[in-house]
């Protein structure tokens, strides 16, 4: 009898491992699987010998955009220039970072700073525009869209990484926020990003971000 | 694909190594990519479920254990396991039956580079025709037992009986 069950075991596990074993069987093994040091045994040695075909096929190299989104999916990705690790380990981050293009490009001439009129906007993981960004001259400013969600009793606030450091540029209303001068010590930053968290009402309480909502590609300043 | 040299960088991806992830990685996706697109046959989902199974591979390096075989097996397994339950909740099915003549191509073309390993070529050599191919669709096509049965135009007790006794012999000559 127990030859008879150590079989049919054995043969289940074969045809786990193959792909046969479907629906309820499939489900009910798997139940099994965590509960049977022998089943794991059997699954295993399935494996090692199943798999050996597996091995011998001919490979097929996969696009190279698959690894960048397996990066970014893990957090691992960050500006060549700056490392703000904090947002490595900020789980919102893993989805925003991947849907979300800021570019700025402002111009220095000298110790004037020379900057181009310029707009871009801030999008949120469905590709929607949160923030309408308008850089003029020596400021910024940014106008909420409907698109961003509405916080009761929290406000949003802007942020710069600049050498790993997230600095403040103050609270965002809901509405948005008229202008916002660059500061001087931006101005001589060369690759920054910006952030955009949700902190209590009033802003930050400890000059570090609570929880980082959106975030920018590097930008050129 | 030298198992200590994997079997280092799996170590070192336990131990949340960036670089070495990325080497495994290089090292391993050409060949976990054609076992998933052999079985789910469109290029998007294939690297979906490869993206999928490599955040896996990072989550749980730890719990590989040499003894229970090749690192790239067990990164086998978890490729071939999240196909497969991909073909079956997502209802994922090649979208054209594939002819006789297809079917013939394709098993040429996965067992085309089997020589490398001898036990199991050997192992799967001693199985009859029937047997054979019935193994082959259902390991790198993901066939249920009516797919095979449709594939070779064949019954269905037939095939299941072509699937086991293809197992027990193939079980019987790896452990001579």
């Amino acid at each position: 009898m127990n030859d008879v069950y150590d079989s049919e075991q054995n043969m289940m596990a074969a045809e786990y491992v193959l792909g046969t074993l479907r629906g309820e069987d499939r489900t009910h093994f798997k139940r099994e699987l965590m509960n049977s040091c022998s089943l794991r045994e059997l699954t295993s040695f399935w494996e090692q010998q199943l798999n050996a075909m597996g091995e011998s096929i001919a490979p097929i190299s996969p696009r190279k955009s698959v690894l960048k989104r397996i990066e970014k999916r893990l957090g691992f990705m960050k500006s060549a220039n700056n490392g703000y690790s904090f947002f490595l380990f900020n789980p919102v981050l893993a989805y925003c970072f991947a849907t979300f293009t800021l570019a700025l490009f402002l111009y220095f001439n000298g110790n004037n700073m020379q900057l181009q009129p310029y707009q871009t906007a801030v999008f949120n993981y469905e590709n929607q525009a949160v923030f309408i960004v308008n850089i003029d001259k020596k400021s910024m400013s940014l106008v909420a869209t409907k698109a961003l969600p509405k916080l009761d009793n929290k406000d949003y606030e802007l942020w710069v990484i600049v050498e790993g450091t997230p600095k403040s540029l103050g609270v965002i209303s809901q509405t948005g926020l008229g202008n916002i001068l660059i500061p001087e010590w931006l101005q001589k930053t060369e690759l920054s990003t910006m952030a955009i968290s949700i902190e209590d009402k009033g802003g930050s309480i400890n000059g570090e971000p609570a929880e980082v909502k959106f975030v920018t590609n590097t930008i050129e300043i | 694909m030298e198992n200590d040299k994997l079997e280092l960088l799996i170590f070192k991806v336990s131990h949340e190594n960036k670089n070495a992830f990325k080497e495994l990685y290089e090292l391993t996706s050409p060949k976990l990519y054609a076992i998933c697109y052999q079985l789910v046959q469109r290029r998007n989902l294939a690297e979906e479920i490869l993206q999928d199974a490599f955040i896996q591979i990072w989550h749980n390096a730890g719990t590989y254990q040499s003894n229970g075989g090749t690192v790239l097996s067990w990164m086998i397994s978890i490729v071939r396991y999240r196909a497969l339950d991909k073909i079956r909740y997502d209802k994922v099915r090649k979208e054209e039956p594939l002819s006789k003549l297809s079917e013939e191509q394709e098993t040429k073309s996965t067992i085309k580079d089997y020589e490398k390993d001898d036990n199991i070529e050997r192992c799967i050599d001693s199985l009859d025709f029937n047997q054979r191919q019935a193994i082959h669709l259902a390991y790198f096509n993901g066939y249920t037992h009516s797919e095979v049965m449709y594939h070779m135009s064949s019954s269905l007790g037939t095939v299941k009986s072509w699937i086991r006794r293809g197992l027990k012999n193939l079980e019987r000559c790896l452990t001579l």
